[in-house]
């Protein structure tokens, strides 16, 4: 179990987190989110042990705290930037970073093997890394990350800027991971990644916690009502009960009962060329509990 | 043992592939001591000594001017070259054709003028910017001069000859007081006799007539350079290899304190802060690679100097022991220039902007002799100074142990020195 405690840090004036409290269970995929700015990449980096909290505490389990050099044995990192050396091999890299976590002959040799298969990257092992498309960067990167089998995975937006294929291939790897029993730490801009991947999502905005849980209860807790969206040939046409159309010329009515509201309007003889049903989702529960002011930092 | 290892390796292949900074590791380096070695060894034909170029200008054209010219060409440090007039030798002068010019206004037709009283006129003109070379040159002129008086003395016939066509000359001028007629007659007189009863083996000093007499009047000028006797003759690529070998380990710490920059800023750094290895194993490696590959650069770089210019190596022990203190120099300050930026282009700099003046200081880029006393002084906080000591004491002055030590030691422990500072600086550093 990963427990952070009470966290906090700040760069000067700017409070990066203010007092986490998080609890990942042993074998759980968890999802980080958060608009940019809101605290993640401290979080994590104190949860690596790589930033030094001003007050709390971050421990790993047993293993201690991720200081201790045998809580870092259990830890594997694979950062947002792309942690390669771009002069090195596939395969150079992978054994690098399999050496520096004590990894010596036959062993290596063999987690060196495994997770360049496990990534598809065997056939181009011996390519340097700067020849690599984006997709296969990511990859790599994860591949260094896995090399020496560690219990504990930090995935830090592990699939930025890959093609749908890389990271349809990203994703089964981290279901192969989490089949396997690691604990996963994942942090992704892009919601419907936390939606498939994640047993339980944590929200965090200015260095606080705002929500906690599996996306069925975030969505029951945050997501609000879901929505009716009709498209009239002629807004202008629509009953008057039914609110202005937005922007885009759409009809949107908040209900508990949208199948129900739209049977209604049928028999009322409403004339409407296509009518959907919204439910809400996380990247609703996101924006409710954030705002839709741009972040850019 | 193995992370270390394992980070020395993979650094030391990162610079091995950059062909970019390779060509400043190696390629710069073997040019610059190519390029300087050839320029100063003109003219040298593995000497350590060239010639000055001296345009002559006689206006006077009689025996005596083409004495002193014959003793003046005896002399192996100039190179003489008639002038066709005053204007085109300084010309010559200013273009940096020659040296220097000699305009001969006047000179006794005997060519000493000793019992004529007719001193001879000399006109030295010398490019300012040869400024080293003109003391040097003032004394060949000198030694040509007082050559004539040396004749004189050595030569009794011609002495002897000299005195009595003076002595006819001042008995047949009439304007003379008789007094001081009377008195200098005698006196010649007295010379002519002196002549005549002086054994010439004496004169001539060592029983070889017209030999070089060994006197006041007959200065025995020779040019040595001062090293130790190691019975070797240096070459000026002896000189320019230290020089570029110095440059060479510059580009190596550059090279690696941009790795270190790199590291941190592209994200590798933060992966191997989370490995369970300490800080000090990746600084460590980081060092270990930059030294290593000092060494082996520096060892490339003599060798291609030993086989392919000849240059000496008098003790390679001493050498070897050389170049580990600069490798430990080299390697502490790329750890302390590894800390002065954030990113490659602050870091890269910053860097720049330490090196440039040490290597000025050190006498990377102005050879000592041309500097400053001020900058000669300054220049002890150099390591690039310590370290062409270094290298020339072991490679072609022949220093003695004890006399290595200095200079290796001021090396270590600016390296060690370096590496602290550089440790504590990026303590503090958020990866």
């Amino acid at each position: 179990m990963i427990r952070i405690q009470a966290l906090h840090k700040s760069f000067g004036d700017v409070h990066a987190v203010a007092g986490l409290d998080l609890e990942i269970e042993t074998g759980e995929t968890f999802g980080l989110l958060g608009p940019n700015g809101a605290g993640k990449s401290t979080t994590i980096g104190c949860a690596i042990g790589v930033v030094e909290p001003d007050s709390g505490s971050v421990s790993l389990g047993e293993l201690g705290p991720p200081t201790d050099p045998q809580a870092r044995r259990a830890l594997g990192v694979a950062p947002q930037k792309l942690a390669l050396y771009e002069d090195l091999s596939g395969e150079e890299n992978v054994r690098f970073f399999g050496q520096i976590q004590g990894l010596t002959g036959a062993r290596l040799a063999e987690r060196t093997a495994a997770v360049l298969a496990s990534t598809g990257l065997t056939d181009r092992r011996k390519d340097r890394a700067k020849g690599y498309s984006g997709g296969m960067q990511r990859r790599l990167n994860l591949a260094c990350a896995l090399v020496h089998d560690p219990r504990i995975l930090f995935l830090d937006e592990p699939t930025a800027g890959v093609d749908p294929q890389s990271r349809n291939h990203l994703f089964e790897s981290v279901r192969a991971m989490k089949r396997a029993g690691k604990t996963i730490v994942y942090t992704t801009h892009y919601m419907e990644e936390a939606e498939r991947l994640c047993d339980r999502v944590a929200i965090v905005d200015h260095g606080k916690l705002l929500a906690l849980g599996t996306v069925a209860e975030l969505i029951a807790a945050h997501g609000g009502q879901p929505s009716l969206e009709l498209d009239f040939d002629d807004p202008v046409q629509r009953p008057d009960r039914l609110p202005e159309p937005d922007d885009d010329g759409v009809v949107r009515m908040r209900t508990d009962d949208p199948t129900g509201e739209l049977v209604r309007l049928r028999d009322q003889g409403v004339a409407f060329r296509s009518a959907s049903v919204r439910r809400p989702d996380l990247e609703t529960v996101f924006l409710n509990l954030t705002g839709r002011s741009l972040r850019d930092q | 043992m193995n992370a270390l290892l394992a980070i020395a390796r993979k650094d030391a292949l990162l610079l091995w592939r950059d062909k970019a900074a390779l060509f400043w590791i190696l390629g710069l380096p073997l040019l610059f001591a190519s390029f300087f070695g050839t320029i100063f060894s003109s003219g040298g034909g593995g000497g350590s000594r060239g010639s000055l170029t001296l345009q002559v200008i006689d206006e006077v054209d009689h025996a005596g001017s083409k004495q002193f010219v014959a003793r003046l060409a005896e002399n192996s440090a100039v190179k003489l070259v008639t002038a066709q007039s005053a204007e085109s030798a300084e010309t010559a002068v200013r273009k940096g054709q020659a040296t220097a010019y000699i305009r001969i206004v006047r000179m006794a037709e005997d060519g000493v003028g000793m019992f004529s009283g007719e001193s001879p006129e000399l006109v030295v003109g010398i490019d300012p910017s040869r400024q080293a070379e003109a003391g040097m040159l003032q004394g060949v002129v000198m030694e040509a001069v007082f050559g004539g008086m040396r004749e004189l003395f050595t030569d009794l016939d011609k002495g002897k000859e000299l005195a009595a066509q003076s002595r006819a000359k001042l008995m047949a001028d009439e304007d003379l007081p008789p007094a001081q007629k009377l008195v200098l007659g005698t006196f010649l007189g007295a010379l002519e006799k002196f002549f005549d009863q002086l054994p010439q083996s004496q004169a001539a000093g060592d029983g070889t007539a017209g030999g070089a007499a060994r006197g006041p009047m007959n200065p025995d000028v020779e040019f040595v350079d001062v090293t130790r006797d190691t019975g070797l003759k240096f070459s000026s690529y002896d000189i320019s290899f230290p020089q570029a070998i110095a440059w060479a380990l510059m580009s190596v710490a550059f090279g690696f304190a941009l790795s270190l920059v790199r590291e941190r800023s592209d994200g590798t750094m933060l992966r191997l802060a989370t490995a369970p290895i300490g800080r000090g194993t990746v600084l460590g490696g980081k060092w270990l690679a930059c030294a290593g590959m000092a060494v082996l650069v520096v060892i490339f770089l003599m060798l291609v100097g030993k086989l392919i210019f000849g240059i000496q190596i008098v003790d390679p022990a001493a050498l070897l022991v050389a170049i580990l203190s600069a490798a430990t120099a080299f390697a502490g300050l790329m750890m302390l220039l590894g800390t002065l930026g954030k990113t490659e282009a602050a870091a890269s700099g910053a860097a720049w902007g330490v090196l440039m003046p040490l290597a000025m200081l050190g006498g990377g880029m102005v050879p000592q002799i041309a500097m400053p006393k001020w900058m000669l002084t300054a220049g002890v906080v150099s390591p690039i100074r310590w370290t062409i000591e270094a290298l020339e004491g072991a490679s072609w002055r022949g220093y003695t142990w004890g006399e290595l030590l200095v200079p290796c030691a001021v090396l270590v422990a600016m390296g060690l020195g370096c590496l602290a500072l550089g440790r504590l600086r990026l303590r503090g550093a958020t990866i």
